[in-house]
């Protein structure tokens, strides 16, 4: 395991998000946390990278308690794609992705020859080297999220972790960035988890899914195992139907037409 | 490429330099009468131009530059902090609150102690930014268009309590606080830069070292500390550094608005939005800036003068109701 939770609970003001949570990614796979809104989906990424003090429960980074690891120390071993972040309209491609050597840099204060040769090789690994100089404002959305890859990519971590990776992206972009982070985990060993309201998308390419319903994980395996119609059912509160894709078989997941009535 | 490469540092760093050199050459020679490098030799008991331009001229001059770099890499960082080209020292009501402060204390029993008023109109100004801060956090920091216009309204709070605060002063000493109040340099002999240029450099020497985090802060604070930054530290040091060099630009100038608001903004179009480079860049091109405007100040109405304040408001009104019409259209 890169990153665990043991029995975590964690919230905001006294009130638990997470309760009891127990999660971990492992090197090569990628696992997907899915479930209904305020469910407790980023605040589980948020506890996992440290941002959040658990009120109880263990983190551990490749075995150490995290929190006698530095932020510095952390930042080399697990990085954050997020979604909410202000954009950086006006920053180049590489000026956006050199952001992630923070933790790399040889130079306290300067981007070395090092860390634009380590910037341009995560823009290359995302499908982006012609992009570099393009400034963001001008990407589509798509490519945004390349870049913010790539960023995280920079700091050279052992996990990804992303927080709703195709909110906002078109059909195309959507199987492009999910395949691009299966790719990752295969060809480096990346542990990679990614919380999304795409369920569909997330059976087609992950290797894992833990389902978290009002802050607990109610279930957890291969998405054919965690993706069945009653478990989301009772999940999202709402008839859901599961198919398997044409293509490849994953669990496809529908909601009823009939829901709502 | 946009990587802030040693070279590229230094390229800008020198640029800029040079302007503000370049700056420091022209400024003393412009004036209600024009006095040349060449009438200098010679010290403050020569003829009339060498007694005006070494106790007059000089250290009016030494003055702007340094609180220019003050004002405008304080308005820097504070852009860079809330991630918004409307902030700075002074529409976040910092320069209100120290000037409000910074007259109490000046006009009481702090006036003779030394470094009283400057350290007196920090506290003031971090009072502001306090109550600003306060005012406009939402979970995950500032929302930047809320903060700017929380900013505006307690500047206006401020000046307000100034002015009743000003009715208690004494009426011969009321004029000179009211021209203080305008923000001006003018200013005879070495006293005034004594007094501030001490704090000013340490705030910028604070700034400086923000500046590497604040750089980060513009993915957001949540990308930052997860990149290996202390956010809370770095925020903490930039409200810090920007309030104390304002304060002591204030004590001794008065609030000179829009320095921090134009420079930063026009540096940026240059450098681009590397912190890291925009912030020592601002504070170069805001010394030769102010140290210019003030000259213009001193020419244009000879033998009068007008207050720097009056000038750079008048550049600075219109380019900020410019800057509001741009990021509308975004």
């Amino acid at each position: 395991m890169i990153l665990e939770t043991r029995g975590i609970t964690a919230g905001y003001g006294g009130v638990p998000v997470l309760q009891d949570v127990s999660l971990g990614v492992e090197p090569g796979t990628f696992t997907a946390v899915i479930g209904p809104n305020g469910s407790g989906k980023t605040t589980l990424l948020r506890v996992l990278l440290g941002l959040l003090a658990p009120t109880s429960g263990e983190i551990l980074l490749e075995g150490k308690p995290l929190a006698s690891t530095s932020r510095f120390d952390l930042a080399r071993s697990a990085a954050l794609v997020a979604q909410d972040a202000p954009p950086l309209w006006d920053f180049s491609a590489l000026e956006a992705v050199l952001l992630g050597r923070h933790p790399r840099r040889a130079s306290a204060w300067f981007d070395g020859e090092e860390d634009i040769a380590a910037a341009r090789r995560a823009l290359a690994s995302v499908g982006a080297a012609d992009i570099e100089s393009r400034r963001v404002a001008t990407l589509s959305g798509g490519q945004q999220q390349r870049v913010a890859i790539a960023a995280a990519l920079a700091q050279e971590p052992r996990a990804l972790l992303l927080d709703e990776p195709t909110a906002n992206l078109d059909l195309a972009a959507q199987v492009s960035i999910y395949s691009l982070v299966r790719e990752l985990c295969r060809a480096r060993g990346i542990a990679a988890l990614a919380v999304t309201h795409d369920v569909t998308l997330a059976a087609m390419f992950s290797d894992r899914v833990a389902v978290l319903v009002k802050g607990r994980i109610v279930r957890i395996g291969t998405p054919a195992e965690a993706l069945t119609a009653e478990a989301l059912t009772e999940a999202f509160g709402t008839p859901i139907v599961v198919t398997a894709h044409p293509v490849g078989g994953s669990p496809v997941v529908l909601p009823s037409p009939e829901a709502g009535r | 490429m946009t990587a802030l490469t040693r070279n590229r540092f230094a390229f800008a760093f020198v640029a800029g330099l040079a302007f503000a050199a370049a700056a420091a050459l022209i400024a003393p020679m412009i004036g209600s009468r024009f006095i040349g490098w060449q009438s200098v030799p010679g010290d403050s008991g020569g003829t009339v131009e060498q007694q005006i331009f070494h106790t007059l001229r000089l250290p009016r001059v030494l003055l702007g530059l340094v609180v220019g770099a003050t004002l405008a890499m304080s308005g820097a960082a504070m852009q860079g902090w809330l991630r918004n080209p409307l902030a700075s020292e002074y529409t976040l009501g910092i320069s209100s609150g120290a000037a409000f402060v910074a007259l109490l204390a000046g006009e009481t029993a702090l006036a003779g102690v030394p470094g009283g008023v400057p350290v007196a109109g920090m506290i003031g100004g971090l009072t502001a930014i306090g109550l600003v801060w306060a005012l406009a956090r939402r979970r995950g920091g500032l929302a930047p268009g809320d903060t700017v216009l929380t900013g505006i309204t307690v500047s206006l709070l401020f000046s307000a309590l100034t002015i009743i605060a000003l009715n208690k002063v004494a009426t011969t000493r009321a004029v000179h606080v009211v021209r203080w109040l305008t923000g001006g340099l003018d200013t005879a002999g070495y006293d005034a830069l004594r007094q501030c240029a001490p704090w000013c450099a340490v705030s910028m020497v604070i700034l400086m070292a923000a500046s590497r985090d604040l750089h980060q802060l513009a993915a957001g604070e949540d990308l930052a500390a997860t990149r290996g930054v202390r956010v809370a530290r770095a925020q903490l040091l930039t409200l810090l550094g920007a309030s104390l060099g304002t304060a002591a630009a204030v004590s001794v100038c008065g609030p000179i608005g829009f320095v921090g608001l134009i420079v930063p903004h026009c540096v940026r179009l240059l450098t681009g939005p590397d912190a890291r480079l925009a912030l020592p860049v601002s504070a170069l091109a805001g010394a030769g800036f102010l140290a210019l405007c003030d000259g213009a100040a001193r020419y244009f109405s000879r033998p009068e003068e007008l207050p720097v304040g009056v000038i750079t408001a008048t550049i600075g009104g219109p380019f900020f109701l410019w800057l509001l019409r741009a990021r509308r259209g975004q």
